[in-house]
């Protein structure tokens, strides 16, 4: 579904000519704020369901403890090492942070060898990607993340959201628009609208996490 | 006797007897709730089902699905099922899991589109199946058709009466709310995993007491 379809079909729920998100009559909403929204929407789908990710490499010199993450990442899912200096071999890594290591590795930040945790940081900018031990010899790091959506600009770009999951985007947008303060300030299908977005979340998620099924 | 299908057309004019022809809702209205349907159904219940073919590439174990295949759910290799695992239980079952190479046994999914095979194969694999499914069938005119049994064409009408009740607001998502509940509790039967969400638990629950009729005690209107 293209980010055009999307508009047509909430200007035909909040009762504007539906045409592909080009005009707003009513004046309670612009474009650029609607398209604003579900970009938003859309990164937020993903982050909080992986249900698109990427791959990615990152080269790590020995000694190096942190290294800036893809520019766009928006959240980790996988990290793996791969000591590329020596074997080729991979070592699974384990998602935890300084406090964890402190308390489960004393001595941990004078200490190199095979990088055994992870942990990235979101409020950095870039955001980075913090690994301990710190390697004693080059490798790399493997990336599995979910990348922040390819941006909608209502001409017609699709949208990274999988299609079946577009009406629970939908929605999404819808509680931010009815949750707008002002006159298109409508709580109550605000909150519906926001309700059937999570009902979305929770169903992806079950699936992701329950693994094969049939 | 052939599943049955039905037309665009066919499913608005339903939809449309049901709303008692309001002039509330255009055809585009409509159409785009019965489209929403179709989308919810196919995503709650596994509805409508197709195979397709994957390659691995040599000495990776990372495979990319392609259209038609929305979601993976079986994986082949020259007829044999693989065994589903999780990628959580690859990584912390066996370390350097990715440096093995033979004929992949195991496979587990990463997300919508893509999912790894253990071993993966040194020379590039072009005969993986995957079976999963479909991308909602989407009606773009009138004469498109979509198979659906009549008990299922309840349930698509059921939803988007509820969806369409969105543009008038609050009064009228709550007058449909017992559609939307019908269609949870239809989706519910096609697919049991949904009860692992609470979403759908408070749906089977709502459906059990309707069922049983008004109680006192569960109503909390017992005398005391």
């Amino acid at each position: 579904m293209t980010d055009q379809e999307l508009m047509s079909d909430i200007q035909r729920l909040v009762i504007e000519p539906a045409d592909g998100g080009a005009t707003w009559p009513s004046l309670l909403w612009t474009a650029p704020e609607v398209i604003g929204y579900i970009n938003q929407r859309q990164n937020r789908f993903l982050k909080e369901t992986a249900c698109v990710t990427a791959t990615g490499i990152l080269v790590w010199p020995a000694g190096l403890a942190i290294n800036d993450l893809p520019s766009d990442w928006i959240g980790t899912v996988r990290c793996v090492w791969r000591r590329t200096s020596i074997d080729n071999a991979y070592f699974t890594m384990y998602q935890g942070d300084d406090q964890s290591l402190d308390w489960g590795r004393p001595g941990w930040r004078s200490v190199t060898g095979v990088p055994l945790v992870w942990s990235d940081s979101e409020g950095a900018a870039p955001p980075r990607l913090k690994i301990a031990p710190t390697p004693s010899v080059d490798g790399e790091i493997h990336l599995v993340y979910v990348a922040c959506c390819d941006p909608v600009d209502g001409s017609g770009v699709f949208l990274t959201v999988p299609d079946d999951y577009t009406v629970a985007l939908r929605y999404g947008v819808l509680a931010d628009m009815y949750g707008k303060q002002g006159r298109a300030f409508d709580p109550v299908r605000a909150a519906y609208a926001e309700s059937r977005f999570v009902e979305g979340v929770t169903h992806a998620r079950t699936y992701l996490k329950a693994g094969p099924h049939g | 006797m052939a599943y049955p299908s039905v037309t665009r057309a066919q499913l608005r004019a339903a939809l449309q007897l049901r709303w008692e022809e309001d002039p509330f809702w255009t055809d585009d209205d409509a159409n785009q709730a019965l489209n929403d349907a179709l989308r919810l159904w196919s995503a709650y219940t596994d509805f409508w089902w197709d195979s397709t073919t994957a390659t691995q590439p040599a000495n990776d174990n990372f495979v990319v699905t392609t259209s038609p295949i929305g979601v993976q759910t079986r994986v082949l290799l020259e007829n044999v099922a693989l065994e589903p695992t999780t990628l959580s239980d690859l990584d912390h079952g066996q370390n350097d899991w990715q440096s093995v190479r033979g004929t992949p046994v195991l496979w587990a999914p990463i997300d919508y589109a893509s999912f790894v095979v253990y071993p993966c194969s040194a020379t590039t694999l072009t005969n993986l199946i995957v079976e999963g499914i479909r991308e909602t069938p989407t009606l773009t005119t009138d004469a498109d058709v979509v198979q659906l049994g009549a008990e299922e064409q309840v349930a698509i009408l059921d939803y988007a009466i509820h969806a369409a009740a969105f543009k008038r607001g609050a009064s009228f998502i709550e007058a449909t709310q017992p559609h939307f509940l019908r269609f949870q509790q239809a989706c519910l039967l096609r697919n049991a995993q949904l009860g692992m969400s609470r979403v759908f638990q408070d749906a089977a629950l709502r459906g059990q007491k309707e069922l049983r009729g008004p109680n006192a005690i569960e109503d909390g209107q017992a005398p005391s």
